[in-house]
């Protein structure tokens, strides 16, 4: 719990629930009684950080190390920062309330890119070193993770290692491995080196970077003989027997997912050319129905929680999808709990899971086109019809849906102004179909960032005022008012783009933006292109180099050293065929042979 | 369907939540105790659950009392423990226990206010005799209010960082003083206060039961 002479700040800040520690459920160990003390950290809002599964599946599976101790702290809000600051107090943990100093080991997940700001802040904000090279044998070890890590080169030098993929046995290992070596007396260089042996480890500091000429990377070379040239992910094997939380911090204020998440499976079938996600979760992995059913039980038991969503990337992809959901219904009905079933794919919609879920409770229908016309679905590898669209959506209205939220993308290779007007359109037909009733279409538009491991991570982004240019097409193209039309910050996107396929070099920028006081740079009350723009002039980062420049298949990329399971021939190939506009069938149709196979997995569909 | 009253005390980080978190917290509390809550009808049923008085953040309390149902006819003392399994430590469940004046008799409450000062004693009594105007925002707009009628009792005593108060004042559906006023008021008289609820009355000063 927050201490007490922390109290007379929390009278002084917005929502002062996010500082104080004491939630229910919350795992308190004796300090002394254990040999290493960590902290998790979320390098964004309180009510953000608590609504990852991710982190709390971690947490469960540290803390059940009985020589550990595992807490949490979230990045302060800027009026919390200021009172830190102006009092000489620094950051802590919300369970011990003891600052991060203290810790053994900081452990940080890395969730998106415009959260690099706050989590080097964090260090700041305890009086850590910000860099590994600064930090000495006294000062935590800094561990990264999540999806950024699988090219974590824009803050390498930050991070004493990576965990790379999964994490639950993995960051157990790592701890064994460092509870070892201080008992020892090892010192932390030769604990990284070792570490490094441990498959899904990645030291930056371990590794030469040599650039050519043109300011490409030239090479990614270990420094000895015994540190691997490619740093393999970690995967849970079995999602059946992987560990589950059995208690929950239950936050006092709302947190922005305030309700259990279930998570059926990991990975995706699908293989969407845009999608990270789907390509580093790979293999596609299930729980069984039992398993979930057992899992969702003892969430609602443990948290009291009267709402359920069932999340993964494209949850009707499950293969016992209806014999769950069955299943969940035979008790949440009766214990009033909701059930709700986000991200559904168009094409594998049916009327009869929406009735189900929906006699439960009213939820926001969302499909994901991702793109206006046939021909830039194919080169994306959506797979989904108009006509499947409007018969979800004349589904959606006649179970009594007033309102559908559409998802697409600007800015995707190939894009041309029909491919805009296709948007306007099919929202357009949509209208025109069920036009006599009152309904209304939401068309929500964000800005493609090309990202590693994909098939577009070759691909230049649009430029922000290629971007913008599109937006205002699109605008113009709607007509009816029934259509409500919203899009993304072109340079939000931007920055994304200079992030997710950044280098080590960029490790300035970050350190320099934290230095001007950026923060929150997903908020729009935080972000400032002028500001960032700056900032990589003051430190010479050319970020059309990073952002809109077309690699060749040939070009060392600086996540080279790692690697997904995905090879990149399999990448390769699908860049090819998005470029001729050739689909690639899901994984259960067909195995297109990426190469994640190799990493194992139980109830998957690899050949 | 058994009608529970329950007990409990706001103390401690719970002092920092607003009566919508706290809500929410006994609602999942109660859901996980195991207790089966009895439902309001209709489309979108919820717990049938009332607080006697709602409390603002930054005030703590010896007496909260919220009343709802139990679907099972279980006793009094197994309720009260699975309800203090379930609930937060800092919010700790007194008991629970069959209701015996309605909550809608709730009419006054006891607070002991820490006000931190380098006043002393008489100069906070002084400051606190006569009219107390403080401005309440209403739907028609800010309004200027004068809150001295609502106090009941006040007793004054030093303590090492200030003043103490003891106080009785109106609470509950019908007059009710949030004392958020009174150090509002006192302003820059004071640098901090420490607002505690101690008993919960109805009109003829009896302990709400
Ligand atoms: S190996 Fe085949 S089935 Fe498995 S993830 Fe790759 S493409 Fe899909």
């Amino acid at each position: 719990m927050i201490k007490d002479e922390y109290l007379p700040l929390l009278k002084k800040v917005e929502r002062p629930g996010r500082y104080t520690g004491g939630e229910y459920g919350c795992t308190y160990k004796d300090k002394n009684a254990v040999d290493l003390r960590m902290c998790f950290c979320f390098p964004d809002t309180y009510e953000i950080g608590m609504s990852n599964l991710g982190v709390k599946i971690l947490m469960h599976c540290l803390n059940k190390l009985d020589y550990l101790w595992c807490e949490r702290a979230y990045a302060p809000w800027d009026d919390m920062e200021k009172l830190l600051r102006e009092n000489r107090l620094p950051l802590y943990a919300l369970e011990s309330g003891d600052p991060l100093g203290e810790f053994d080991i900081i452990a940080f997940t890395l969730q998106y890119e415009l959260s690099y700001t706050n989590a080097v802040n964090m260090l700041d904000l305890a009086g850590i070193p910000w860099y590994a090279s600064e930090r000495g044998e006294d000062d935590p070890l800094i561990i990264g993770g999540g999806p950024c890590a699988y090219n974590p080169e824009p803050v390498a030098d930050f991070f004493d290692l990576f965990s790379i993929g999964e994490g639950e046995e993995h960051l157990c290992e790592i701890a064994a491995l460092y509870r070892e070596c201080r008992k020892n007396g090892v010192k932390k260089a030769d604990f990284l080196r070792l570490a490094s042996h441990i498959k899904g480890t990645y030291v930056p500091s371990l590794y030469d970077i040599s650039y050519n000429e043109d300011g490409t990377v030239r090479s990614i070379t270990p420094k000895y003989e015994d540190v691997p040239a490619v740093v393999e992910k970690r995967i849970m094997s079995d999602l059946d027997r992987s560990p589950f939380p059995t208690e929950f911090e239950m936050p006092y204020i709302e947190a922005v997912h305030d309700r259990v998440t279930l998570e059926v499976f990991r990975g995706c079938i699908r293989g969407c050319r845009f999608c990270q996600a789907g390509m580093v979760y790979r293999p596609y992995r299930e729980k069984s129905v039992d398993v979930l059913d057992e899992c969702a039980r003892r969430s609602i038991a443990a948290t009291g929680y009267d709402e359920m969503s069932l999340a993964s990337l494209s949850i009707s992809d499950y293969s016992h999808i209806d014999e769950l959901v069955d299943k969940l219904l035979t008790w949440t009905e009766k214990q009033k709990v909701g059930l709700s079933l986000p991200s559904m794919r168009i094409d594998a919609f049916y009327a009869d899971l929406m009735k189900k879920v929906m006699s439960v409770r009213k939820s926001g229908l969302t499909f994901a086109p991702e793109a206006g016309t046939q021909r830039l679905r194919d080169v994306i590898n959506k797979n989904v019809t108009e006509e499947e669209i409007l018969r979800s959506c004349r589904m959606a209205f006649e179970n009594g849906r007033q309102n559908v939220k559409l998802y697409f993308m600007n800015g995707l290779p190939t894009e041309t102004d029909e491919d805009i007007a296709g948007i306007a359109k099919l929202a357009g037909s949509i209208i025109g179909e069920f036009g006599g009733k009152a309904v209304g279409v939401t068309v929500s538009v964000s800005c493609f960032v090309p990202k590693p491991f994909t098939p577009f991570q070759w691909e230049p982004q649009d430029t922000v005022e290629e971007l913008q240019r599109k937006q205002q097409l699109l605008r113009g193209e709607i007509r009816s008012r029934k259509i409500t039309y919203n899009y993304h910050t072109a340079e939000v996107s931007h920055l994304e783009g200079v992030f997710a396929r950044g280098d080590r070099r960029l490790c300035k920028a970050v350190a320099e933006a934290v230095r001007r006081g950026q923060r929150f740079d997903s908020w729009d009350e935080f972000f400032s292109a002028e500001n960032w723009h700056d900032i990589f002039a003051s430190v010479g980062i050319d970020e059309s180099f990073y952002a809109n420049r077309r690699r060749d298949y040939g070009e060392v990329l600086p996540w080279d050293h790692i690697s997904c399971g995905v090879s990149k021939r399999f990448l390769i190939n699908e860049s090819e065929k998005a470029r001729r506009g050739e689909t690639t069938p899901d994984c259960r149709t067909k195995c297109s042979a990426c190469g994640a196979n190799a990493l194992g997995g139980e109830r998957r569909c690899c050949r | 369907m058994l009608p529970v009253r329950v007990f409990f005390k706001k103390q401690g980080v719970a002092a920092y939540i607003s009566h919508l978190d706290l809500q929410r917290t006994v609602f999942r509390a109660i859901l996980r105790s195991g207790i089966r809550p009895c439902y309001t009808e209709g489309f979108n049923p919820h717990i049938k659950l009332a607080f006697a008085v709602s409390l603002s953040v930054y005030q703590e309390s010896e007496c909260e009392i919220f009343d709802f149902f139990s679907e099972d006819d279980l006793p009094y003392e197994t309720i009260t423990e699975k309800l203090r399994s379930a609930f937060p430590e800092c919010l700790p469940v007194i008991r629970a226990a069959a209701p015996v004046r309605k909550a809608s008799e709730l009419a006054l409450a006891d607070y002991i206010v820490d006000l931190f000062t380098p006043l002393g004693a008489d100069e906070i009594k002084a400051a606190l005799s006569g009219s107390i105007n403080v401005v309440k925002k209403s739907k028609k707009g800010d309004v200027l209010t004068d809150i001295s009628p609502l106090i009941r009792s006040m007793r004054f005593e030093p303590f090492e960082s200030g003043v103490r108060l003891f106080l009785r004042c109106a609470c509950g559906s019908g007059e009710h003083l949030n004392l958020r006023y009174l150090t509002d008021f006192l302003g820059e008289k004071i640098t901090d206060s420490r607002i505690v609820r101690t008993a919960l009355l109805t009109a003829d000063g009896e302990t709400l039961e």
